[in-house]
């Protein structure tokens, strides 16, 4: 706390750069720039959840007048890539053909048309003809790893990039873990020990823009993607790699996106788009339907738990254990990092001496997992943040006391840290900051934490409860991510800024044209910010991880910074003065006697009058460390014991995120996390049929929260200092989701009495399980529990 | 449903000679919002009837006149003495679909969120079609089936009937859905009447999980004439519902839908009955 600085630029909430852009509608879209003349693709997807492709007769399609190009394995390059947009290698097998002799789950690609209308496009859709062999589906983790269950990735080109645990032939992905002391023994020996499974479900990001993309080749023969990625510079790879081609070839331009949240971390449809324009000669546009987005997009991987943990008769933390079997779907994509995350974002919370964290991911003929904010963290916190809860109430400790009493410190490290990386160890990582305590605390005055009482206490059919969970995140990936950016000065003291982080609505262009501005000590409105063309901009790993503010925000940090000393050195040519006399302020360059000289005056002297050089300079950063940020989560909720239905009337999010950059867009992310996590914990799941086949795959069916639904939601900003980040930056935007579901289920718990180890708490769900618990547990040494 | 060709007439005549024209390529059309679930047929024309006068809610002897292109947006906005449909309207997601969608759309096609017929049966409305002239068709029989199956070509609805409400007459309605934006998983509504001490008739219907909706005779026979004693309606509930098709929607299963219809039809009914003796807000 006592780091928190002042600044000019940075922690003040201006207004977003793009806001008026997008207010007044201006073309901002990829789907507002597709020309007239574009062909539309449209995809033929797979109705069945497993089965080989026999013969595919494409002719009568083909023959259709208005028809430019039909797609499918016969006619495409097979070269096997992953889809999902990482580090390079990749932790995830290649396991994806742009077009396969098998399809995988319902929606998987069979073929796909390019023509001159959409119309045309959907009629051509319906002349392809295709027999199939369906075969066994496998429609869950238990039947994934059965013996004997069917094997989804048979084909013999299939691999891996690393060194890990992969095993198709047994429907394995991946497996990871680690062990820190002794925990067999804890749990034989510790005062009090806990055992129980939760189970997490699938979930779609919804964004309001479905994946959408358009490609054309440039008059040199280049192809040109314009596509709402996250992740530019790792699409251009993926694009090369799955059609065998040099990575010079392609050239990815990324306008405003209409929402990711990690579904557009992945390359869905850039390749097909390439492909057609490679073929057609023409401008190819594909966006998805709401209901392919469902079916082809990507989701929140559901992920089932064992957890174990361990304490002594004070409340003391002692041991955990933490199996999680993580279900991919139908294609690798980002499973082991996202299991990984479990352990990762999870266990080093609390103070633990004895770790046992075991993972797994398994393919299913299931949709397709992805990165989704929160990234694993999500599920594994409503695990923990559940059984803290029942280990509190086991012995009667408030729950607020038991996190204040275990929580990890500043100063303090985790082997965990440097167990668990992305397909590899991790980086030992000491807390720099850390106000976790602060918002704990913060939090419970802002809910009235003081006038909770216990489940026994309470009667009548509407019942209130108080829950709360407390979290950790990252910031970026240690010696993994990499950000860069570049900074160029013009004559009216104007600076470009670009860079290869993504702002998919965060408002991150706004907070890196802040770092920048602080640096310089100019304003904002200076910043001309540019992002991202692949061909223009530095390269960055995009916008995933929590990094953009942390890691490409210090990129930024230190190409202003060197600008700035170029600034400087032009400056003390033209004032006579030596350098070190010199400060910037106010956009201009000021002495120690007063005397001073605009930036625009430093601009015009070094690009027209004397040693003439363009002021400008690019920097890149990497990262040794991932900051977390801390955040404590309290919810108050009615329950209807007659029908289940839970309200959420309150939600405090108290979270340390070091400096907020932009204080009213930490806030904005804040409320928007806390919207999905509800949003997520009370309503959302994908429904199946025997077959395998989603049957909610619409926006009237698959609920999600609206503002109808907000709560009241109170965000506090608790500040701290973080030395590594740009001006004592953490990052903000994944971790608040994370809290909603753990939370809940220990306000529902706190209000009936029933504890609930899946969700979403839908009315039935709740209904059942107040309508199965006899009586509500006491808090006694009986309530002891192990299976 | 993809129309390729709109019409606009100007008067109640023009558009019936119109849809009659058309047979069953014609289709009226207000709020449209209903279309979205009506398939596509070659030839489809939709005939825009918004323009005929049909807007506008009216008090009459005892009750009012709503017009059959009278926006649900009109019925929230509507204030006076025994108005109780904008109860109703309000609790028809969204904004946006009130401010188009009509009474008329609303009654004419039943899906198991259907909203308005349950308060037009409960509280034994009417029904105005025209074929020329103007015809009150009880809502206790309009909605014993679905009523397109009922219009010739040409026929139109021009506007519903229902009584103001007051004691001794109460009003319950209640809807539970996932969200404030959703369908209904669940919708109940009562009407009771009072005589002193004494149901004297009790009006009960339900939708959301029943295909389509339906009054619930078997509670009402074992309630009226019973004491206003609220203890008695689960009972009367737990006995009538059991033998009707209750289905789960969304994930619910159909023991879950009995319960819940259940719940909230004695919800309703207590609702009704606290209005009834002019205790509700």
């Amino acid at each position: 706390m006592d780091k928190v600085k002042e600044f000019k630029v940075v922690n003040k909430s201006v207004d977003k750069i793009d806001s008026m852009q997008l207010a007044l509608g201006k073309p901002s879209f990829v789907a507002d720039l597709v020309p007239e003349d574009a062909l539309i693709i449209k995809m033929l997807g797979s109705p069945h959840s497993h089965a080989r492709i026999t013969s595919i007769d494409t002719s009568a399609a083909e023959a259709m007048p208005g028809v430019h190009c039909v797609l499918c394995h016969e006619n495409s390059p097979r070269h096997l890539h992953l889809t999902a947009g990482q580090g390079y290698p990749e932790p995830s097998p290649y396991d994806t053909a742009v077009f396969d002799y098998k399809v995988r789950h319902v929606g998987d690609r069979v073929a796909a048309v390019a023509a001159e209308t959409a119309e045309i496009a959907e009629a051509a859709l319906e002349k392809i003809e295709v027999e199939y062999e369906v075969l066994e589906p496998v429609l869950s983790i238990e039947e994934a790893l059965r013996d004997g269950s069917p094997v989804i990735h048979d084909e013999p080109d299939v691999s891996h990039p690393l060194p890990v645990p992969f095993q198709p032939e047994k429907n394995i992905v991946s497996e990871v873990g680690m062990k820190e002391g002794d925990l067999d023994h804890e749990m034989e020996t510790a005062d009090y020990t806990f055992d129980h499974f939760y189970e997490t479900p699938y979930a779609q990001h919804v964004p309001i823009e479905t994946h959408v993309s358009f490609a054309y080749l440039d008059a040199a023969d280049r192809v040109v993607i314009v596509t709402s990625t996250q992740v530019p510079f790792h699409c251009r790879r993926i694009v090369a790699q799955a059609l065998g081609m040099d990575v010079k070839k392609f050239r990815v331009i990324k306008p405003r996106i209409g929402g990711g949240f990690g579904s557009k971390q992945e390359m869905l449809l850039e390749d097909v788009c390439a492909l057609m324009a490679l073929r057609t000669r023409r401008c190819c546009f594909w966006q998805l339907t709401r209901e392919e987005n469902f079916r082809y997009g990507r989701t929140r991987h559901p992920i089932n738990f064992r957890l174990r943990t361990a304490m002594t008769a004070e409340g003391v933390l002692t041991g955990i254990g933490m199996e999680a079997v993580c279900n991919t779907g139908a294609y690798g994509g980002h499973g082991l990092p996202v299991v990984g995350c479990c352990g990762s974002k999870v266990l080093p919370l609390y103070r633990w001496k004895h770790i046992d964290f075991d993972a797994k991911v398994v393919y299913t003929n299931l949709p397709v997992g992805g990165a989704y904010r929160g990234f694993g963290a999500t599920q594994a916190y409503f695990a923990l943040e559940s059984q803290l809860d029942e280990m509190g109430h086991a012995i009667g400790m408030d729950p607020v006391e038991m996190r204040l009493k275990n929580h990890i410190q500043e100063g303090e490290g985790s082997p965990v840290f440097a167990a668990l990386g992305e397909g590899k160890a991790g980086v030992e990582m000491t807390i720099g900051s850390c106000g976790l305590s602060e918002c704990i605390k913060l939090g419970a005055e802002e809910i009235g934490w003081g006038r909770r009482t216990l489940p026994e206490e309470k009667t009548g059919r509407y019942r209130r409860g108080l829950g709360l969970a407390t979290l950790m995140q990252g910031s970026s990936i240690p010696e993994i991510d990499m950000g860069a950016a570049s900074i160029k000065m013009n004559e009216d003291g104007s600076f470009n800024l670009l860079f290869g982080a993504t702002d998919l609505g965060t408002g991150a262009d706004t907070v890196l044209a802040q770092i920048a501005a602080e640096e310089l000590g100019t304003t904002v409105d200076m910043m001309l910010v540019y992002a991202c063309d692949t061909d223009l901009t530095p390269f960055d790993v995009g916008a995933y991880a929590s990094s953009t503010t942390y890691l490409s925000g210090e990129a930024v940090r230190k190409a202003a910074a060197k600008v700035k000393a170029q600034i400087l050195g032009v400056a003390a040519e033209m004032m006579n003065k030596p350098i070190d006399e010199l400060t910037v302020r106010d956009a201009n360059v000021v002495a120690a006697d007063g005397s001073e000289v605009t930036f625009s005056a430093v601009a015009v002297y070094s690009l027209y009058e004397r040693n003439q050089f363009q002021i400008m300079d690019v920097a890149s950063h990497i990262t040794h460390k991932s900051p977390p940020p801390f955040s404590a989560h309290y919810v108050d909720v009615v329950v209807d014991t007659f029908t289940g239905k839970v309200k959420v009337e309150k939600y405090v999010a108290a979270i340390d995120c070091g400096t907020a950059i932009n204080p009213k867009l930490a806030e904005g992310q804040t409320e928007g996390a806390v919207m999905n996590g509800v949003s997520y914990a009370i309503c959302e799941e994908y429904l199946f049929d025997s077959k395998g086949r989603m049957t909610n795959a619409n926006m009237q069916d698959y609920h999600i929260h609206s503002l109808r639904d907000k709560p009241k939601i109170k965000t506090i900003l608790v500040p701290s200092y973080e030395d590594t980040g740009p001006f004592g930056a953490k990052s903000v935007s994944e971790i608040s989701i994370n809290g909603a579901a753990p939370a809940i289920g220990n306000a529902i718990f706190n209000a009936t009495g029933a504890r609930l180890r899946r969700f979403p708490f839908t009315p039935e769900r709740v209904w059942r399980a107040i309508r199965e618990q006899s009586t509500v547990p006491s808090p006694s040494p009986e309530a002891v529990l192990s299976i | 449903m993809r129309f390729v060709d709109f019409l606009i007439p100007e008067t109640l005549d023009e558009a019936r000679a119109a849809l009659e024209a058309l047979g069953d390529r014609g289709y009226a059309f207000a709020g449209g919002t209903a279309f979205q679930y009506v398939s596509d047929r070659p030839g489809a024309t939709a005939v825009d009837i918004t323009r005929l006068g049909l807007r506008g809610i009216d008090q009459t002897d005892g009750g009012f006149r709503v017009g059959a292109t009278t926006t649900l947006t009109d019925l929230v906005r509507y204030q006076a003495d025994g108005w109780v449909l904008d109860r109703v309207a309000t609790r028809i997601p969204t904004h946006q679909v009130r401010n188009v969608s009509t009474v008329g759309g609303n009654i004419s096609r039943l899906f198991p969120w259907s909203d308005l017929p349950l308060a037009l049966l409960v509280l034994e409305g009417g029904v105005v079609i025209s074929d020329g002239e103007e015809q009150t068709h009880a809502a206790l029989e309009f909605f014993t089936a679905q009523p397109l199956n009922r219009f010739g070509h040409g026929d139109l609805v021009t506007a519903v009937t229902l009584p103001a409400v007051s004691p001794p007459l109460g009003f319950g309605f209640k809807k539970e859905n996932i969200t404030n934006a959703a369908f209904a998983l669940m919708t109940g509504a009562a009407a009771i009447t009072l005589d002193g001490e004494r149901l004297a008739k009790v009006r009960l219907a339900a939708n959301g999980a029943l295909a389509v909706p339906q009054r619930l005779t078997a509670v009402e026979d074992a309630l009226e004439g019973r004491a206003a004693d609220p203890s008695l309606f689960a009972g009367a509930v737990e006995d009538g519902i059991g033998g009707l098709d209750w289905r789960g929607r969304e994930g619910m299963s159909d023991e879950f839908a009995r319960h819940l219809g259940g719940v909230i039809l004695c919800d309703v009914l207590e609702q009704a009955l606290q209005a009834a003796k002019g205790e509700a807000e």
